[in-house]
């Protein structure tokens, strides 16, 4: 091995250490790995015997310019760890069709889809009530009618629309839907038909005080057009 | 949001912008106690015919409203639009009865108290600019309340009539509570004695007296009630006992008392409706026991206080 040689391989080495290598370099390394036979004539050291020490003692110095110098760092365990390997008996073993292996895993997959598809359904249609049902439709528009909105400015309208893949979901959907749509939260319902006529009149009173008194003119009377509808706690 | 919060920025400046280019082409505007003296002359004098929108917490009523006046007397006539069954409420009175209608054109008035009640002593005028209500340039002006007591309001006023034609109540935190809004309307329409039948009949030629204005008392008053207001009607039924209705010039509030018997109890709480508030109690600490309900355009705490205040006259 000539000293130029020599040289581009300890860089190559160096490279590899810091994590900064290209291909060329690695290809280099490992051709000298490979290459046991020759002896360089000037060092009469082997190229695998060179990249080994030049690998150990740049570890070496990055250590200890980390100050990461351990006890051990001064031993080379490089070889007996070598002698075990080549003891070890080679883990070949022939191809073989396993198809319980293989169904097993395709089996574990398919579980997991199967619960995390079941288990979303079932999360998201408890809290959505039965899913494209004429209560959670009513009560999407009663939200929206609810919704004060800026003159000028619009709802979007609403384009999404909940899916099943669950073929039960229409089973559980089939059954008499509830008589009573949902309130908006913050309307109320009076059910007290005396009371409700109170309120009415009331209402129809003061507005017809308050035009009578040259308040706005006929204006306050458009207040009494719903009666109590839209009253709010 | 971050998108939501560059055009927020950009509508108010288009509609300052607007509202200041409007300016230019408005006819000049008299001073806002002038124009308001003028607005409460319109709506005491002028005939018109119109559809007026109601909208709160996202609601919209529709009304038609007629208005004549004949003589010393005028004519009220609403059409409710809304809704399966259709309403109709009237009115007739003398033109010089209403005393909020002499608090919007300035005048000061003495409280039973011995207060004195004015429009500039409740309310700041301001003037925002000009704006296009049912097709009709009309000035637009802020009145900001000077205490916690009362909401505020922006007005638009017809340029050519002085009929307001647009009405936002803001809350103290400057929310809109609701708006009255002219979608069309027609002034200086000839009176026809059609769309007020029955009431021509009932009103007789003789000039009746101001109804509601008498002294009469009822035997529960609150005690207090906010600087500005001033009682301006009363009445009484069976059914709901004592009716006082107050009034600033703008806003106003009714005052409902009877004697509480075991089946007119009313459940103790309040109920809002855009601007409107109502609160209902039975007030169990008087001897006897009384039924009292505030309603009226006004905030809700300053209906409690005005409730809890009523007590035996």
């Amino acid at each position: 091995m000539t000293e130029t040689s020599h040289t581009s391989l300890n860089e190559a080495v160096s490279a590899l250490v810091d994590g900064e290598h290209n291909d060329l370099d690695l290809q280099r390394v490992l051709n000298a790995l490979d290459d046991k036979g020759s002896n360089s004539a000037d060092t009469g050291t082997s190229p695998t015997n060179s990249v080994r020490d030049a690998w150990l003692a740049y570890h070496r110095a990055g250590a200890v310019l980390r100050k990461e110098e351990s006890a051990f760092a001064h031993m080379d365990l490089s070889q007996a760890v070598r002698e075990a390997i080549a003891q070890e008996a080679s883990p070949k073993q022939p191809w073989r069709f396993n198809a319980t292996q293989i169904f097993g895993k395709t089996a574990v997959a398919a579980a997991v889809t199967f619960g995390v598809v079941f288990g979303v359904q079932q999360y998201t249609g408890g809290l959505q009530g039965p899913q494209l049902s004429e209560p959670a439709i009513a009560s999407q528009a009663g939200e929206a009618k609810g919704a004060v909105v800026p003159q000028g400015f619009e709802l979007p309208p609403l384009t999404a629309r909940t899916v099943s893949t669950n073929n039960f979901a229409g089973s559980q959907n089939l059954g008499p839907l509830p008589a009573v749509a949902p309130v908006p939260q913050g309307r109320i319902v009076i059910t007290n038909q005396q009371f409700q006529e109170q309120l009415d009149r009331l209402m129809f009173k003061h507005a017809e005080q308050s035009s009578a008194s040259g308040n706005l003119g006929l204006m306050p009377y458009a207040r009494v057009s719903g009666a109590n509808e839209g009253l709010q706690d | 949001m971050a998108s939501a919060s560059r055009r927020l920025p950009l509508f108010i400046l288009f509609s300052l912008c607007y509202l200041s280019s409007g300016v230019a082409h408005s006819q000049e505007a008299p001073s806002l106690e002038e124009m308001l003296v003028r607005v409460a002359d319109a709506l005491r004098n002028t005939s018109y015919r119109g559809r007026l929108t109601y909208e709160h917490s996202g609601q919209l009523d529709l009304v038609e409203v007629v208005h004549g006046v004949n003589e010393d007397m005028a004519f009220g006539r609403v059409d409710y639009l809304n809704g399966p069954h259709r309403k109709l409420a009237r009115q007739a009175q003398r033109r010089d009865c209403a005393i909020g209608n002499r608090l919007l054109a300035g005048d000061a008035v003495e409280r039973a108290d011995g207060k004195e009640a004015a429009l500039n002593g409740a309310y700041d005028y301001h003037m925002l600019g000009v704006d296009s209500v049912a097709g009709r340039p009309s000035w637009v002006l802020q009145l900001v309340p000077k205490d916690e007591h009362r909401h505020g309001f922006i007005f638009a006023v017809d340029q050519s009539s002085y009929l307001p034609t647009k009405v936002l109540y803001l809350s103290l935190g400057n929310k809109v509570l609701e708006r009255l809004h002219f979608v069309s309307l027609e002034t200086g329409v000839p009176f026809d004695p059609a769309n007020f039948a029955g009431l021509l009949e009932a009103s007789g030629t003789d000039l009746p007296a101001c109804e509601g204005m008498s002294n009469e008392t009822p035997h529960w008053q609150p005690r207090w009630v906010p600087d500005g207001f001033v009682r301006a009607h009363y009445q009484y039924s069976e059914a709901d006992g004592h009716m006082e209705t107050y009034t600033d010039g703008l806003a106003s509030f009714s005052v409902f008392t009877k004697k509480a018997t075991d089946a007119a109890g009313v459940p103790a709480r309040g109920f809002t409706k855009g601007a409107t508030v109502i609160v209902m109690a039975k007030r169990v600490d008087l001897d006897p026991p009384v039924s009292v309900a505030v309603l009226g355009e006004i905030p809700k705490t300053t209906a409690n206080r005005i409730l809890s205040s009523v007590d035996v006259r």
